[in-house]
């Protein structure tokens, strides 16, 4: 598995210096969480080191290979990509909807033991919806729906998964479902970012935190040092403490 | 081969001989056929049912392409402005079709009207050229900004043609412009089947090797970009294959409205909904439409022939209602 790494990193959207230069070396087999306030260019950040973003100063690459020099199809094999939202344009079959996460291999189709297909599988097997898969997304839950949108990512089998707030609609019960999906695809070597909004989703489960306030990077670290109390009221200018045990850890604002 | 396509093309094998018994004279197949049938067959009925197979299966097709495209139901191949601009040169062609030689002449409107639909595709690859390079910057909306671009073409083209009309050199003209403007498939022969199929074909192939972008288009731009999708070859095969099928079709039969907005709609029930399985059954499904629109305005009892075009906006228009009011409940 390759390395994901910025160097000097830099992007601007629309003209505009969203993600100061900034340099970070991603380790597969980790999860990589990606923080900060509303604005801060957690976004711009994750799409730039998925290839969508061309870098306006610096470089987003896999080991030595620059992303902007990788042939699109490469690129789409080795990183997948998850956006904000559930947006899906047609309702199409949850099968359907996977198989796309196989378009850079174009194997989707063909008898069942081709490895598009055996990657659809796993991917709907992987994350518990294979009794779904004739199921219409629009007669899915927002968990399910979650659910089968990652699977469309797996089905890829890329060597890094970047999404961008996975969570953010989903209830609790759902968030550490689809967190433990994130932690099987670590624990089999694949890379993950993932932009975090909740701290103590992050301080739990990440084994490394990327802080970003306007753009900078304030901290990057194991999540204990960096969403400490003293960096939270840095990127968050929010006063408080961490409460409960190692792993169960809440943040509790002084108010 | 999924079943939305063995229905239609059934449907087409079905229609195709119907089409071509019925008419102000009825043929009936049983009789024995006369010099005066046989005369009407090929060289009245059976390039006429083509044209409409190859106009239709071209609308149709563009129509499930542009749903696709801008992710959305009510999308229509008219937004990228190529058939207005083709009606454009075509209402030209009446214009100086007149000081070409007479042998020139039969062939000047399609032609015309082709390089009006050229110039759009060109208007529009040049647009596409500058609106993606911002695009892959990740300045976003380039779709929606590209669209926007073709409806501004497509009423600059309206405007000009409103012009022309005005400045109608007699009242004659005027006539055949007005006229020519609803389409039609009257009195067409095999010159204008030898122009639209080659053409038409092309485009189908153009549109035919979008579509597995399309389907990644279905999760947003962005995914299907991290999918490597290029959007800027997404958008030069649209353009081909929308600009060929759509410019050709208003080249030999003038500007009919609504099948390409209509079909893909017919059809995506049938099938699995992604623009890819939904291009081949809309080209046969468009096909099938416009042959039979343009048989019943043939046996319609009216003293001249209800102009294609009309009929088909005057089914169009009350569905396009129907299907707005049906949106609107959600329940597309």
């Amino acid at each position: 598995m390759r390395r994901l790494s910025a160097q000097d990193l830099a992007v601007e959207r629309g003209g505009r210096r969203v993600v100061e230069p900034l340099s970070a070396d991603l380790k597969p087999g980790e999860i990589t969480a990606i923080c900060g306030p509303n604005g801060a260019g957690k976004s711009s950040l994750l799409m730039a080191l998925a290839g969508l973003l061309p870098p306006a100063a610096g470089e987003a690459g896999l080991d030595e290979a620059p992303l902007a020099a990788l042939p699109a199809q490469e690129r789409a094999r080795a990183i997948g990509y998850l956006p904000q939202g559930s947006d899906i344009a047609w309702d199409v079959s949850v099968e359907s909807l996977v198989a796309l996460g196989r378009h850079a291999h174009g194997d989707a189709g063909g008898a069942p033991p081709s490895p598009g297909t055996e990657a659809i599988r796993r991917a709907l097997a992987a994350t518990h919806i294979a009794d779904l898969s004739q199921r219409r997304v629009s007669q899915l839950s927002g968990g399910e729906k979650a659910r089968a949108l990652l699977a469309r990512v797996l089905a890829g089998e890329p060597e890094w998964i970047l999404a961008d707030e996975p969570l953010a609609a989903l209830d609790l019960a759902h968030q550490l479902n689809l967190i433990a999906h994130f932690r099987a695809c670590a624990a089999a070597g694949q890379g993950v970012v993932i932009v975090l909004h909740d701290l103590s989703l992050a301080m739990n489960h990440a084994d490394r935190v990327l802080v970003l306030k306007e753009g900078a990077l304030i901290a990057d670290g194991p999540p204990d040092d960096a969403l400490s109390p003293g960096n939270i009221e840095t990127g968050w200018g929010v006063a408080g403490e961490w409460i409960g045990a190692p792993g169960a850890r809440a943040f509790m604002p002084r108010t | 081969m999924n079943r939305a396509n063995l229905l239609f093309a059934a449907l087409l094998a079905l229609l195709i001989p119907l089409s071509l018994l019925a008419g102000r004279v009825w043929i009936n197949p049983f009789a024995g056929s006369g010099p005066s049938d046989t005369l009407i067959l090929m060289e009245l009925r059976l390039p006429r049912a083509v044209l409409a197979v190859v106009v239709g299966a071209g609308l149709g097709a563009a129509g499930a392409a542009m749903q696709g495209y801008l992710r959305n139901p009510l999308a229509d191949p008219g937004l990228f402005g190529i058939a207005p601009t083709a009606a454009l040169g075509a209402v030209a062609s009446f214009w100086f079709g007149a000081a070409l030689p007479p042998a020139l002449a039969t062939w000047s409107l399609p032609a015309f009207a082709l390089v009006g639909a050229g110039l759009a595709m060109g208007l529009l690859a040049l647009i596409a050229g500058r609106s993606l390079s911002d695009g892959a910057a990740g300045a976003g909306g380039g779709i929606a900004l590209f669209t926007l671009a073709g409806l501004m073409i497509a009423s600059l083209a309206g405007a000009l043609t409103a012009l022309a009309i005005t400045l109608s050199p007699n009242a004659f003209a005027l006539s055949q412009i007005v006229l020519w403007l609803n389409g039609a498939l009257t009195d067409r022969s095999w010159n204008e089947v030898w122009i639209a199929a080659p053409l038409v074909s092309a485009g189908l192939i153009a549109l035919g090797f979008a579509a597995r972008s399309l389907d990644a288009l279905t999760l947003g731009e962005e995914a299907a970009r991290s999918l490597g999708v290029d959007p800027r070859r997404l958008l030069w095969l649209l353009i081909a294959g929308i600009g060929l099928t759509v410019g050709a079709g208003v080249a030999v039969a003038g500007i009919i409205g609504f099948v390409g907005l209509i079909v893909p709609h017919l059809v995506r029930p049938l099938t699995d909904r992604l623009p890819s399985s939904l291009i081949a059954p809309s080209a046969l499904a468009g096909a099938c439409l416009v042959l039979v629109a343009d048989s019943a305005v043939r046996v319609l009892p009216l003293v001249t022939e209800l102009r294609l075009g009309i009929a088909l906006s005057l089914i169009g228009a009350p569905f396009f209602l129907w299907l707005l009011l049906r949106l609107r409940r959600g329940a597309l």
